[in-house]
């Protein structure tokens, strides 16, 4: 069992889960949570995570852990991934887990990575200028035989290095390149769409092996998801298992949790997305610890010890045979742009059985809503619960069109 | 499909033990859950009888820990209302409060230090100052700026109070809140009529009881305020009769119905019909319908072509309660000041704008219809005829009530010539320090939701008062670091009546009350004519008060005006001051209790007791050249009393360092 685990970053739901679970750990995170995590003891190293340098480097942090005798170290989100991979570095005394860490944060690599060890991506490239997406999406359309008059392919252009769908910007027109790329967003990758259906796994992984695979379904990237997947998905489990196991071979991942997405189509291929190793958003953990009925916030940090015997993995996850009646999903609410002025909660979901609860709030004043960037900026969420997949998917498809605020 | 009650049940059991057994750490996040949870639930009358059913395992969670609620003894009857319109989870918590004090009134809980009879006093308390919500049917268009859902919740909450606590037991504060809208008096006095019918219709009042015959006149009064009122059928009838009425019983009935008004400056229904009669048939009879005094008679006189062509063509059952108005206006003569006169022919002549047309149909306070202009023209008249009816509703903008209550007082030329700009280009400028503040490229004030049942000058001026204040006050402090903005603002904002000197309890530099002996000497030789040289107040003084509940606990700022200091009939030297807030009763604690009748108060003044009014006050403007050496002369005994009273009331939450040094 490890000795003591450093979370790299901020996460309420997490430190709650730890304090519950009583092991020993540590929170680094900026200077301005000291005096919060202080009045409500909880185990602090202030450290500027967002500075690099001579006077502010991995060696200095392990000096400052130290003291509390970590061991072990965990990124919470996505910025902190390469802090918590130096760290784990010098713990496990392997050079390549830094490498490793460094795969989840640049999107071209990862790719790479993907293509070379056999996984099925897209198309994809590191660009610098608009030119380049323009030359991009020559070659794309040359390669799909496109004939005078027929429509550009479709893609997608992505910030190296950013959480979920922040900056992500889905081009279907040529037009649209210098439209909707901002001179900034560069350099960046660009890729082809992958068709299929869209969905994320969180697997726990120790010693390199996944020991446990939730399956989220999307009913709307971004919008809302459910878990467990419906029958369609969660009859391909094998598969995906498979699959899943397979990019953790490539990628040598020996201990913690990823979170990749994945593009399922008709054929029964798998495209492979992207992949992360902090918490997803979404709160999809929270949702997979209703309906797995287990501490997934707690098992996400505890897999990254190496140190684990196999009666504690074991008792981390549901049994092997246990597969959930109740499914629980949750929409999340983005007000609608233009002007809003106040909560309007449907008369109808008052009547829904499938309701559980809703954390909005009616807005301070008269607000003005434009844009929204990666799953940040959602005003609240709804919860639901139920036994039929179905009507659970019917309803969360429903709840993202109706207007919370108005 | 609907759904189980005993799921329900489950789930909010289920919700309540994981708010439980939450760690301290990520309680917020499972009390919005639980709340939103309970919002819900809160909308379906059965969802209501569940949650006041698990009612004690909330409280047992905790789930007023650390809010506002927390403490039963802290909450006060007047705030509630304004935090039931405030929307989830401000409503919901609310509710929550209420539903506690009830079982507490029922004996089903139990409170340490917050007895039953508390309770009953606090929901009776609640109920009197929430009629509007108590029997509302949230029919009429300004509700509608809040959610339907909340409304909802509102409902079924009185409906649950009421049939525990039925109106007729509340008799007594019902009569008491009647008499202080009286004498406080707001210009549309929508809640006072909307009593005075709810007492009508719900209400038994007996023959005997002394407050019930009180009520009973009030009633009368507002319903049936002659004979031939009373035995109308409709308004239609009683306008039917009026020709048919011999010159003796018309006389009377002018006479009569002028009384009525001028007792308690409520105008019935029945008086429109009546003045416009006589306006048009018998113009001689127009002084007696509206009672006027000498000065008003002089000014009908004068101007009868012009008030009969007011009460024609703006005085219709929307602005019903304009008639007042007018009467005050043509008492204080303003017709005849050359400047209003031309400030008021100009405003007769406006375009209004598109958007403040909307505006102002849609804050129209009755059910009947009427034009902009016609609404714009009853609300200035009520302005002008009663300045200190004037009132902020639920708005943060006691400043910008404070200035239109002033100007109409002072400066009415000043208030129609910012109308006109308000109301033809939706727009106002103000001078700064050399530069131009215009509300219409200001977005930021300190209103959020706007409450619109304020009278039609407020609700058109009051959005750009606000942001100009907020501009200037912005400017000033960017400017003036370290220096109390009201300074620099009041003057510019208010205008020249703001006296040069100026003194706040606080020392912004040093983050403490500072010199305060000398801040109270100050204040009682600028303004107690025992301590002036016997004057009297010339200008309104604008001052900043410390409000206070009623355990003296400092609850936040608020702005009022001293309107004059002078001994009341028992030869107490009173502050006579303008409140726009719509309470006119208020208990601030170590027995200090604004009053608003029996004191010696014109309608719409507070008083207090001068040392009293003195202690809570943090800031206000006086003249130096003419205090000369009189702070000295303020007793000892007399500074200690107030300095008593503000040390062990607001003066708690601060930190004091000197109280002695002279100025």
């Amino acid at each position: 069992m490890a000795n003591c685990f450093a979370l790299i970053g901020w996460s309420l739901p997490v430190i709650e889960s730890m304090q519950k679970s009583e092991k020993p750990f540590v929170v680094v995170s900026f200077p301005d949570f000291e005096s919060y995590a202080k009045e409500h003891h909880i185990p602090f190293v202030p450290f500027q995570l967002d500075e690099w340098g001579s006077h502010s480097n991995s060696l200095g942090l392990a000096e400052l852990l130290k003291p509390h005798g970590v061991d072990v170290a965990v990124p919470l989100y996505e910025e902190t991934v390469e802090w918590a991979g130096a760290l784990n570095s010098f713990y496990r005394n392997d050079p390549r887990v830094l490498n490793r860490a460094f795969l989840f944060r640049n999107k071209a690599m990862m790719k790479r990575k993907a293509l070379l060890g056999g996984l099925k991506v897209g198309l994809f490239e590191e660009v610098h200028n608009h030119q380049q997406v323009h030359e991009f999406l020559d070659r794309l359309n040359e390669a799909n035989l496109q004939l005078p008059g027929e429509e550009d392919a479709w893609i997608h252009v992505k910030p190296f290095a950013s959480a979920g769908t922040v900056g992500h910007r889905f081009i279907k027109s040529r037009e649209q390149i210098d439209q909707k790329i901002q001179p900034a967003d560069f350099p960046c990758l660009v890729e082809s769409h992958l068709t299929g259906r869209e969905f994320s796994c969180e697997a726990f992984i120790h010693g390199g092996k996944v020991r446990f695979l939730n399956i989220t379904e999307y009913v709307k990237l971004g919008y809302s998801n459910f878990i467990p997947a419906g029958p369609e998905l969660e009859g391909k489990r094998d598969l995906i298992h498979r699959e899943v196991q397979k990019l953790v071979d490539i990628f040598g991942i020996e201990y913690g949790m990823i979170h990749p997405e994945w593009f399922l189509n008709e054929n029964d291929v798998l495209n492979f997305g992207e992949v992360a190793c902090r918490i997803p958003g979404g709160h999809i953990l929270e949702l997979a610890s209703k309906a797995w009925g287990f501490d997934a916030l707690q098992a996400f940090v505890l897999i990254h010890d190496p140190n684990m015997s196999e009666e504690e993995i074991q008792a981390l996850f549901p049994p092997q045979d246990y597969h959930p009646e109740t499914y629980y999903g949750n929409v999340m609410v983005f007000p609608r742009d233009g002007q809003i002025t106040k909560l309007e909660i449907p008369e109808e979901l008052l009547e829904e059985p499938y309701f559980l609860d809703h954390n909005l709030q009616q807005p301070l004043g008269p607000m003005k809503i434009g844009g929204r960037a990666g799953f940040g900026n959602h005003f609240g969420t709804v919860n639901f619960a139920g036994d039929d997949p179905k009507r659970m998917a019917e309803l969360l498809k429903h709840y993202e069109d109706v207007p919370f605020y108005v | 499909m609907p759904v189980a009650l005993s799921d329900r049940k489950a789930h909010l059991q289920q919700s309540i033990q994981e708010f439980q057994d939450v760690l301290p750490l990520y309680r917020d996040q499972k009390l919005e859950r639980l709340l939103g949870q309970i919002d819900a639930l809160l909308r379906l009358p059965e969802g209501l009888e569940l949650v006041y059913e698990v009612l004690p395992d909330l409280l047992e969670a905790g789930i007023f820990q650390q809010t506002a609620w927390e403490h039963p003894a802290q909450l006060v009857p007047g705030l509630v209302k304004g935090t039931l319109l405030a929307g989830h989870p401000n409503s919901t918590l609310e509710i929550l409060s209420e539903l506690r004090m009830l079982a507490l009134t029922r004996g089903e809980l139990k409170h340490k230090s917050f007895a039953a009879a508390k309770a009953r006093g606090f929901l009776e308390n609640v109920l009197v100052k929430c009629v509007d919500l108590a029997f509302g049917e949230f029919d009429h268009s300004f509700w509608s700026v809040y959610s339907k859902g909340e409304l909802k919740k509102i409902k079924l909450l009185f409906e649950k109070l009421l049939r525990d606590i039925p109106l007729q037991s509340l008799r007594s504060e019902f009569e008491e809140e009647v008499e202080v809208m009286v004498h406080h008096r707001a210009i549309f006095p929508r809640r006072l009529e909307k009593m005075l019918r709810v007492a009508d219709q719900h209400l038994e009042l007996s023959a005997t009881r002394q407050g019930d015959t009180l009520l009973r006149e009030r009633v009368n009064s507002f319903l049936r305020p002659t004979r031939l009122a009373a035995e109308s059928e409709s308004l239609e009838a009683y306008a039917n009769a009026l020709p048919r009425l011999r010159q003796r019983s018309l006389e009377k009935e002018c006479q009569n119905m002028g009384e009525q008004m001028a007792e308690d400056g409520l105008v019935s229904p029945f008086h429109l019909p009546l003045l416009r009669h006589v306006a048009r048939e018998h113009p001689q009879l127009v002084p007696q319908v509206l009672s006027l005094d000498a000065h008003g008679r002089a000014e009908y006189e004068r101007h009868e072509a012009f008030v009969r062509l007011l009460i024609e063509e703006f005085l219709v059952p929307a602005t019903r309660y304009a008639i007042y108005g007018l009467n005050q206006v043509m008492q204080r003569s303003l017709f005849s000041r050359q400047i209003t006169w031309n400030a008021l022919n100009r405003l007769l002549r406006i375009k209004i704008h598109p958007q403040v047309a909307e505006t102002l149909e849609k804050s129209n306070p009755t059910d009947h219809q009427a034009t902009a202009m016609q609404l714009l023209v009853g609300g200035l008249l009520g302005v002008l005829g009663h300045p200190l009816g004037v009132r902020q509703g639920n708005n943060p903008t006691c400043q910008s009530a404070r200035g239109i209550s002033m100007w109409s007082r002072h400066a009415p030329g000043k208030l129609i010539n910012l109308l006109i700009d308000a109301a033809t280009a939706n727009n106002v400028a103000f001078r700064f320090e050399g530069q131009h503040i215009k509300s219409a490229t200001e977005t930021q004030g300190l209103i959020r939701t706007f409450d619109y049942q304020l009278d039609p000058v407020s609700v058109v001026l009051v959005p750009h008062l606000d942001k100009v204040y907020n501009k200037m006050m912005t400017l000033s402090q960017v400017k003036y670091p370290g220096k109390d903005p009201h300074v620099i603002v009041n003057p510019a904002f208010y205008g020249h009546w703001i006296q040069t000197g100026f003194r706040s309890v606080y020392n912004p530099v040093i983050g403490a009350i500072d010199r305060y002996d000398s801040f109270v000497r100050i204040f009682f030789a600028s303004f107690h004519p025992e301590y002036n040289g016997g004057h009297h107040i010339i200008y309104p003084v604008p001052l900043g008060i410390f409000i206070t509940d009623s355990h003296a606990n400092m609850l936040g700022f608020h702005a009022v005006s001293l309107l004059r200091v002078d001994r009341d009939d028992r030869g107490i030297w009173r502050a006579y001051f303008y409140n726009p807030n719509s309470e006119g009763k208020q208990n601030w604690g170590q027995g200090i209790m604004p009053t608003v009748y029996d004191h010696g108060e014109e309608p719409g003044e507070s008083s207090l007791p001068f040392y009293q009014f003195a202690a809570r006050v943090y800031a206000f403007h006086y003249n130096t050249i003419r205090l000369e050496d009189k702070a000295g002369k303020v007793s000892e005994k007399q500074v200690r009393k107030v300095r008593q009273l503000a040390q062990n009331s607001w003066g708690k939450a601060y930190n004091w360092i000197s109280t002695s040094e002279t100025a």
